[in-house]
């Protein structure tokens, strides 16, 4: 890695398989390959947009960064003040001190707030746990952070169902920010929430980000919304990034064949009804049972031979911008 | 299917060993054996005890050997049909539980069919007719049935024989036919006298899962699948039998493992009160006065129907619901 | 649009809730017409009450909702028209309706599958009921119907169960059981929104075929702004159980004209219009169905409010050529558009 100055984190060759098991026996037959070989960096301060289908293996990234899952192979470093912290090798007891500075917003601000807990207890949890105030402070940590996330302090006492979902995903966001963590995991944080409302919490999110200097891994599958967040965007196919780039490269100058197809995929807001000239046809590929070559070549308009046998890996073929396509060069792929 | 279901018989075997070996080991958990036992008893009466007959039954059973030897001898003699000498009763064991087990048997298995027959539809109509008069009824009388005890309602039952009909509904068979050999009129006798064990011992149950079917057909009635059917254009009754009723009655499929078991061995206190001649109280009583082959033969029954009755109700899910055999 | 014939109208629908916490009034003096061989976009946010119109539409709004008043008044049964809210809720009459004239799609095609069905047996619940087709008949008609919607190798797909499919193929089967009978009118409630944007895309070009191909109707119900600007020749944005503005699709994306309607185009990232300022919101949440709003619902979250809109509900007025819109400011400005 050539600029480690400024990388909060670093990923690198990152692999999450998980056993298929069948028969009578039970035997191990194959593998779903959730993340396969993935490399990316994130930098100090930067939103490092992650999209992909359902089932590409973008969530798990999220988890395995957070190490609530232990991976197959590859390395996870955290650069902390000077300090390279291996993630993918810490013990339990080493991963106590690094969950303060890697925190996640979960999807579901229903399913993701204790009912029997009071908004004091579920955004003073993390506090209580890592010992980070006595409980005479917390009570004002714990309001300080309210105000932060635009919640009256004043429902300190309240049960979450007192909330509306906007709110509830505020108390999430207050959570994730208790310990003052350095980045943050945001896992499709607006995709249950309703229109109008998704607004405020990108809006809040941009604003803390301000604030407090936070670093972002933005997972979702909502493209305008990855747009609007984004410096920098990683597209996921079956277990594999095929784009990295900047955030004006990735929707104006595509480089590969999927990230066109998601943008033309998008619905947009015109005028004109937008005639579907070109829809991607069939289904995602099976990560336990990938196609050869490149993952995608059965659902590319552009395959040739050489994508149906020869696999691909990310490479770099302008600064900053990375594609895992045999065709990089000579497409001509539209954007926006 | 296949496979899974030799997979789940293949599951069975290290289950029925294990549960074989701590059937022995809970009957040999006192100290002594029987002989030792029988032996005071009749030292006690001053009678002469036949020490060469004691002598010559220890070493035919190995009571003399170490306590593994003793389990050896006893399974590979249960494997040749031979479940070991009641000294209690003084007979092969095999002779003295047939026809308890054949008549448990019947109890259970008609208590079972009895406890879904009316357990279903009932619950079904609470469940559509909630909040509703007929639904208030029904749960009123459901937890009064699960409240009273079994012993309970079997006393209340034979007081109101005795008080009202002048009529004993004690035991299953009439006095004349109790020790008479199996003919058409025996069985008719005993159907005559089945129906009140039947009530007893399935009222608790039967309340249970009336309550049971009730709260699973209100959790699926409101399943975007049922609208779906309705939008087809279905009927109320066609559609919430093929939809939500079949779905509701998983729980209860499974139930069954328990259930079965559950009534064979749990109604031993209702047996007692009742008088019945099933396995219940003679358990109890080979409990008691340590008559080893005798208790281990029916621990041993009682765990392989468990067993078995587990398999049943687990082929009996996966041909229910074809998600399971998918897993 | 008006040149086509009409299909349904709905006149100043109202469905209640009666819950012990109180009344929850999800539908309110909603009047649509919808026209034959047309798509009609509702479009709001959770809890407006545009689902609760659709399943009142088919009369399956589940207990304790009622329709409490208003008319659905059908045109495509043997051409004399019949009011659907009329009908005895579960009788004969709503049930040659139900999957035979009218069809719904819901939004979860998993939960509108059954697991224990497999897929062929559940299409062919709504033939056997509307139609006299014999079990092998049934079954060469839904593997063409099957194929119809685009499902590869249908002839081992019917024998399948639900967990057995994809999201996307799952969506095409719950199309498939809703067209099998040839309704005159679709009506799809949030049937994209649980799929991923390249499936979504799929599955909103099949809507656009069956709709050239069948002559279809089709109310298609979303919180998905673009994806109504996709499908739809007119829409109807729905707040608090009202439609508060109804116009061509087209003239009103382009040119709102409810603040609530400007306010939900401007909330949303917008795909290619890259900035990193701050997004402009609607300020407060969305309203909650126990409260009773005096005046208009929208006005605690409304930039425009007056005085009269704190203490009288404004209704639907058409301002120029189609487009109607409840807000007393804008009616006032007459045409304005903001």
């Amino acid at each position: 890695m050539n600029e480690p100055n400024d990388t909060l984190l670093s990923v690198e060759r990152l692999k999450k398989h998980f056993p298929i098991k069948k028969g009578l026996m039970r035997r191990i037959t194959g593998y779903v390959r959730a993340v396969d070989d993935v490399s990316f960096r994130i930098r100090k301060g930067e939103t490092l947009g992650l999209v992909g289908e359902s089932g590409c293996g973008k969530s798990t990234i999220g988890k395995l960064v957070l190490r609530a899952m232990k991976p197959t192979a590859g390395r996870i470093m955290f650069h902390l003040d000077g300090r390279e912290v291996p993630v993918h090798e810490l013990s339990d007891a080493e991963l106590r001190p690094f969950r303060k500075h890697a925190q996640l917003i979960f999807q579901d601000p229903y399913a993701s707030l204790n009912p029997r807990m009071t908004v004091r207890e579920i955004i003073g949890e993390p506090i209580l746990v890592n010992r980070d105030h006595d409980s005479e402070d917390m009570d004002q940590r714990v309001a300080e952070l309210m105000e932060l996330v635009g919640l009256d302090s004043r429902y300190l006492k309240r049960y979450p169902h007192a909330f509306s979902g906007g709110q509830r995903q505020r108390i999430g966001v207050a959570r994730a920010l208790a310990l003052n963590p350095d980045l943050i995991i945001a896992d499709e944080p607006v995709s249950a929430l309703d229109v109008s409302i998704q607004a405020q919490i990108l809006n809040l999110l941009h604003d803390i980000q301000q604030d407090l200097n936070l670093t972002y891994l933005f997972i979702s599958h909502d493209l305008s919304v990855v747009e609007y967040i984004s410096d920098r965007v990683a597209v996921m196919y079956v277990g594999k990034l095929v784009e990295v780039a900047d955030n004006e490269d990735i929707f104006r100058r595509p480089k590969h064949p999927y990230t066109e197809a998601l943008l033309v995929a998008v619905p947009r807001i015109s005028g004109e009804r937008k005639a579907h000239a070109y829809t991607l046809s069939g289904n995602v590929a099976d990560p336990a049972n990938p196609p050869s070559g490149c993952y995608f070549h059965p659902r590319c308009r552009y395959a040739k031979d050489v994508c149906q046998t020869k696999s691909v890996s990310l490479e770099e073929i302008s600064p900053g911008h990375q594609v895992a396509c045999h065709l990089a060069s000579e497409l001509e792929l539209k954007g926006l | 299917m296949i496979s899974y279901i030799i997979r789940r018989i293949f599951y069975m075997i290290p289950t029925l060993i294990i549960i074989s070996m701590i059937s022995f080991a809970v009957i040999q958990l006192p100290p002594g054996d029987y002989l030792t036992t029988k032996i005071a008893q009749l030292q006690a009466q001053d009678e002469l005890v036949n020490i060469d007959l004691i002598e010559a039954l220890r070493a035919e059973y190995g009571l003399d050997k170490p306590v593994y030897v003793q389990y050896g001898k006893w399974i590979w003699n249960i494997l040749h049909g031979n479940f070991g000498y009641s000294w209690e009763w003084q007979k092969p064991v095999e002779e003295v539980i047939g026809e308890r087990i054949l008549l448990t048997a019947i109890i259970s298995f008609t208590a079972t069919f009895m406890i879904y027959l009316v357990a279903i539809p009932v619950g079904i109509f609470s469940a559509t007719n909630k909040y509703s008069v007929g639904d208030y009824l029904v749960t009123i009388i459901a937890f009064v049935g699960l409240a009273l005890p079994n012993f309970l309602l079997a006393l209340l039952l034979l007081f109101i024989g005795y008080a009202v009909f002048d009529v004993s509904l004690a035991g299953l068979f009439s006095s004349e036919f109790a020790n008479a050999p199996w003919s058409a009129a025996k069985v008719g006798d005993l159907l005559k006298h089945l129906w009140i064990p039947v009530i007893v011992v399935g009222t608790t149950s039967t309340a249970g899962r009336i309550r049971v079917m009730r709260g699973n057909l209100l959790d699926e009635l409101n399943k975007p699948y049922v609208m779906a059917a309705r939008a087809k254009g279905l009927s109320e009754i066609k559609l919430l039998f093929k939809y939500p009723v079949r779905v509701a009655l998983n729980p209860l499929i499974s139930g069954l493992s328990v259930l079965l078991p559950q009534m064979i061995s749990g109604a031993t206190i209702t047996a007692v009160v009742l008088g019945l001649p099933t396995t219940g109280p003679m358990l109890l009583g080979a409990l008691r006065s340590q008559d080893v082959y005798l208790a281990g033969a029916f621990i041993l029954l009682l765990c392989t129907l468990t067993v078995i009755s587990t398999l049943l109700s687990d082929i009996l899910l996966a041909w229910s619901d074809p998600r399971i055999q998918y897993e | 649009m008006s040149a086509k014939p009409l299909l349904l109208e709905i006149k100043n629908l109202d469905v209640n809730f009666y819950l012990d916490e109180g009344t929850v009034e999800a539908v309110q003096d909603v009047s649509l017409d919808i026209y034959q061989d047309y798509a009609l976009g509702i479009v709001g946010e959770s809890g407006c009450g545009k689902s609760v119109l659709s399943q009142a539409i088919m009369r399956i709004v589940p207990r304790p909702g009622e329709i409490t008043g208003g008319e659905l008044v059908y045109h495509g049964h043997n051409s004399h028209p019949v009011d659907i809210a009329k009908l005895d809720g579960t009788g004969k009459a709503i049930r040659a309706i139900r999957g035979n004239e009218i069809a719904l799609i819901l939004q979860e095609p998993m939960a509108a599958l059954s697991p224990l069905y497999t897929v062929g047996n559940q299409i062919r619940d709504a033939l056997f009921q509307h139609t006299s087709m014999s079990r092998n008949e049934a079954r060469d008609y839904i593997i063409e119907l099957l194929d119809q919607v685009g499902i590869p190798q249908p002839e081992t797909r019917i024998d399948q169960y639900p967990f057995e499919l994809s999201g996307g193929l799952r969506q095409r089967v719950v199309i498939a059981m809703a067209i099998a009978c040839k309704p005159k009118l679709l009506i799809a409630d949030e049937p994209t929104t649980a799929l991923d944007v390249t499936i979504q895309a799929q599955i909103l070009k099949l809507f656009q075929e069956l709709k050239d191909s069948l002559e279809i109707s089709i109310i298609f119900i979303s919180h998905d702004l673009a994806v109504i600007s996709e499908i739809a020749d007119e829409v109807a944005v729905m707040y608090n159980g009202r439609v508060v503005e109804k116009g061509p699709a087209s003239k009103v994306f382009a040119e709102p004209l409810h603040p609530y309607t400007v306010g939900l185009l401007k909330s949303v990232p917008k795909l290619g219009v890259k900035s990193r300022e701050r997004l402009t919101v609607i300020e407060g949440s969305v309203p909650d169905p126990f409260m009773k709003y005096k005046g208009c619902a929208f006005h605690p979250r409304c930039s425009i409010r007056e005085e009269v809109c704190t203490v009288q509900c404004p209704t639907l007025k058409t301002l120029e050529q189609e487009r109607e819109v409840a807000c007393f400011p804008i009616q006032g400005n007459t045409g304005g558009t903001e």
